[in-house]
């Protein structure tokens, strides 16, 4: 008997204690809580959001315009003559170079040369389709090496202006040089001798 | 009549909203049931109210599969069961003995069972041989102490069968029992001596 009263309020007692065991009430406005702590974490959340929303948008502006300015035509400046001068002067090649590149690096005087590249690669018949894509320089004619007589022309003028720089006496003086009138005599012709002798012909 | 844009706008905010609006309905319906999960396991009301802001913020970051869950109850008892094995701490220590002295003192002054489950020194025996159990029947019996949760709920939390859930619930009642007989008796023998 002892023993099965013993078995029941064990029974009992473990019954009622597994019952209380987790039977814990929360602190009033458990949920209010938790609604506050969840609001301001989504709105942490959306604002962060945001940032990188901007964050993005930025750096996508900046990329496109980097891109812009890297693809950008740089413009052509027309060159001198005594700019070309100082550059190496380009080969004209017969290899893989194309027409235009060719027609575009070639010089005036090497012309007859670049024409019988294009004509003996395409033949007369695409020249002309190959000319007009031809990337033209945007000065004509174009620019070529100095020859030998410009530039000593050049080099002449070069002395003539350093030489007028050191001695600026010689300038006035060629200035204040006195040309002498030129006199020029009468003609005097004589008739032929047929006009003399039959001057009514 | 609206822009496109504007009615995109709006039905973006509507989403928002309800989304909003179904996520207070969790926290006022749920929370509660939450609590007693986490305090299942931690023994602790602070440990177990940051284990519901826990599993109430992971609800957040879930919020998209939120709408396709059957059982929300079950999934957030499920979230905050990890979410406080997670944040178990070692208990607190509590001497065996004390607390089983305690319970005899109480028995032998004539306290019903209710009136002594209710005691302090009960809970703290209760633990403390809950604790000695196997994991698998450990975690069954902790569950079930949380009276929202049925058996098909545990087993959804667990990832176990239901019927698995009555069995292994009945063969940690029955070690516990013999524990507790056990505990008492020898205390009781002590005082004979």
């Amino acid at each position: 008997m002892p023993d099965e009263r013993n078995d029941k309020f064990l029974d009992e007692l473990l019954d009622a204690s597994l019952r209380h065991y987790s039977d814990a009430a929360p602190r009033e406005r458990l949920e209010g809580r938790v609604l506050a702590q969840l609001r301001s974490a989504r709105a942490a959340r959306s604002q962060r959001r945001w940032v990188w929303a901007l964050a993005v948008g930025v750096a996508a502006t900046v990329v496109i315009i980097a891109g812009i300015a890297i693809h950008k035509p740089v413009p052509v400046r027309p060159m001198t003559a005594s700019q070309h001068a100082s550059e190496p002067q380009p080969k004209l090649t017969r290899g893989p170079v194309g027409p235009g590149l060719a027609l575009a690096k070639a010089t005036p005087r090497g012309g007859p040369t670049h024409t019988k590249n294009l004509a003996g690669k395409t033949g007369n018949h695409g020249l002309a389709s190959q000319l007009a894509e031809a990337h033209w320089p945007a000065q004509f004619p174009t620019p070529a090496p100095l020859s030998e007589q410009e530039k000593l022309l050049l080099a002449y003028a070069r002395w003539m202006a350093s030489s007028a720089q050191k001695n600026p006496a010689v300038e006035e003086q060629q200035d204040n040089l006195e040309i002498p009138l030129l006199t020029i005599t009468a003609l005097n012709i004589s008739p032929l001798e047929g006009e003399k002798d039959n001057p009514e012909k | 009549m609206h822009a496109p844009g504007t009615e995109t706008l709006s039905g973006l905010r509507t989403i928002a909203d309800a989304a909003g609006e179904d996520l207070e309905a969790a926290v006022e319906q749920y929370a509660r049931t939450v609590y007693r999960v986490a305090y299942s396991v931690l023994r602790n009301h602070h440990d177990a109210e940051d284990a519901v802001q826990e599993t109430f913020l992971r609800l957040v970051r879930h919020q998209k599969d939120w709408v396709a869950v059957r059982d929300r109850r079950a999934w957030l008892a499920r979230v905050a069961w990890r979410v406080a094995l997670d944040r178990r701490r070692a208990a607190p220590e509590i001497s065996l003995e004390d607390a089983a002295g305690a319970v005899r003192d109480l028995r032998a002054a004539g306290a019903s069972a209710d009136e002594i489950a209710e005691r302090e020194q009960m809970t703290a025996l209760l633990a403390k041989l809950i604790a000695t159990l196997p994991e698998d029947l450990r975690n069954v019996v902790t569950l079930s102490t949380v009276e929202d949760l049925t058996s098909p709920e545990i087993a959804e939390v667990l990832g176990i069968p239901e019927g698995s859930v009555r069995e292994r619930l009945m063969r940690a009642r029955g070690i516990l029992k013999e524990k507790l007989s056990r505990c008492l008796e020898r205390k009781d023998a002590r005082r004979k001596e």
